[in-house]
């Protein structure tokens, strides 16, 4: 594509014919207006530049060439997938298993497989203990760094970690508060979900893998940001779909 | 172990197959699907982070909302429309952050001053000339030129008259010209 560079003007004329030019770039007029046109840019030379320019920006645009994309982002995908894959799995086995009763205790025990006021409740303590299995183990957790030049394993910088704390207490205190609303969270309960922490944690050590740079640097940091931001979107979205369309409305007998 | 809850073996035996199996899944959706859906995103946003960022949350989206997917379209078209709203969301997200970049094109409709002789355009000039169109304007003229989307798809996605489509795909070609007359 080639564009002029001489100088035509636009006459008086032109800007009646600026909405046929436009659309001829798409589309070929009817006869009659092609006729008018055409009479126009036989004799105007900067509205035949025009029609060219724009035909031609047209055919250029779509020939354009796909980007390929850098080999980083799919890293970042897949690790995101395979973290919250695993997670979403758990859970989801998880909230069948103790509210439809599939095997659980409190099938076993004859009560009614839907979300019980017990069954609430340990929805809630199970979103309580994940928040604070994610703050602890973010606290000592190392990087690996598997993606990095030379393999090297990092460690956390030091402090790190309290410009995002602020968001961490505002869930969990929202949590709470989401589990206070219902009955107390029974001992037996608390003891299941202990003995699935070891799960839990294993998920959240692999999210923490996300987390790629050397310790102080902008980038660690940003990816430390998004990798706590999507554990938090993790633990509401538990909240809601395990708490919220179970604890009301449920309509079954 | 408790009745009812997954065992670390049995949860870690069964992530390994599962999630290697999803992996190469969905690693064949994004090779086959990652270089249109990042050429949009580029050219929404004019700018490679914007588009890398975009096209992580595009396939992340695409990721969980497997599910959902009817096939009643194709899934590359199923997809690409994931790809455009999620574009359209970034841009109205960044129009609400910041005053959308509008200058008059009145100047468009006149000679522009010409820096050289006879200008040959390549393809990069003309990527660079469409990242600095306006939002609202490289939206329609991406979705239009490029991407070869009608405009009463665009008017659809856009929330805009098909006329207003057609307008703003013109006020683009009218800018890049005089973009790439400077060049």
């Amino acid at each position: 594509m080639t564009m002029s560079n001489r100088e035509p003007t636009f006459g008086s004329e032109c800007e009646r014919f600026a909405d046929a030019l436009a659309a001829m770039v798409d589309e070929a007029p009817g006869p009659r207006e092609r006729r008018r046109v055409d009479a126009h840019l036989a004799g105007c030379e900067a509205c035949r530049e025009l029609l060219a320019d724009l035909r031609a920006i047209r055919s250029l645009a779509a020939t354009l060439e796909p980007i390929e994309p850098p080999a980083r982002v799919w890293h970042d995908v897949r690790r995101r997938i395979a973290t919250e894959g695993r997670a979403l799995r758990m859970a989801a086995r998880w909230w069948s298993r103790w509210s439809l009763g599939g095997a659980g205790p409190i099938r076993a025990a004859g009560l009614r497989p839907r979300w019980s006021v017990g069954g609430t409740a340990l929805a809630a303590a199970a979103v309580i203990v994940l928040a604070t299995v994610l703050v602890r183990s973010l606290d000592r957790v190392p990087l690996p760094a598997s993606d990095m030049p030379g393999g090297t394993v990092l460690s956390t910088p030091a402090g790190g970690l309290e410009p995002f704390e602020p968001a961490y207490v505002s869930a969990i205190r929202d949590l709470e508060q989401l589990a206070g609303a219902r009955e107390p969270v029974l001992p037996a309960v608390q003891t299941v979900l202990a003995g699935n922490l070891a799960v839990v944690e294993r998920a959240i050590v692999e999210s923490r893998s996300a987390v790629e740079a050397a310790p102080g640097s902008e980038v660690a940091r940003d990816r430390l940001r998004a990798g706590l931001a999507r554990k938090l979107a993790l633990l509401r979205t538990s909240a809601a779909l395990g708490l919220e369309p179970r604890g009301r409305g449920d309509s079954r007998p | 172990m408790v009745e009812g809850l997954p065992t670390a073996t049995e949860t870690g035996a069964e992530a390994t197959t599962t999630d290697a199996r999803a992996e190469a899944t969905f690693g064949a959706l994004y090779r086959t699907h990652a270089r249109r859906i990042y050429s949009l995103a580029y050219r929404f946003t004019g700018n490679a982070a914007d588009a890398e960022e975009l096209l992580q949350d595009i396939f992340l989206q695409a990721y969980r909302k497997l599910d959902s997917f009817r096939r009643e379209a194709a899934l590359s078209t199923w997809l690409h429309r994931l790809a455009v709203n999620r574009c359209l969301d970034h841009l109205r997200s960044r129009a609400a952050r910041q005053d959308a970049r509008t200058g008059s094109l009145a100047d468009e409709a006149r000679p522009q001053p010409r820096a050289r002789a006879s200008s040959p355009i390549t393809r990069l000039d003309l990527e660079r000339a469409i990242a600095q169109l306006p939002d609202g304007c490289r939206a329609a003229f991406v979705l239009h030129d490029v991407e070869g989307y009608e405009h009463q798809e665009i008017a659809a996605a856009l929330g805009i008259a098909a006329g207003t489509s057609k307008s703003q795909v013109h006020k683009a070609r009218l800018r890049l010209r005089a973009l790439l007359r400077r060049t």
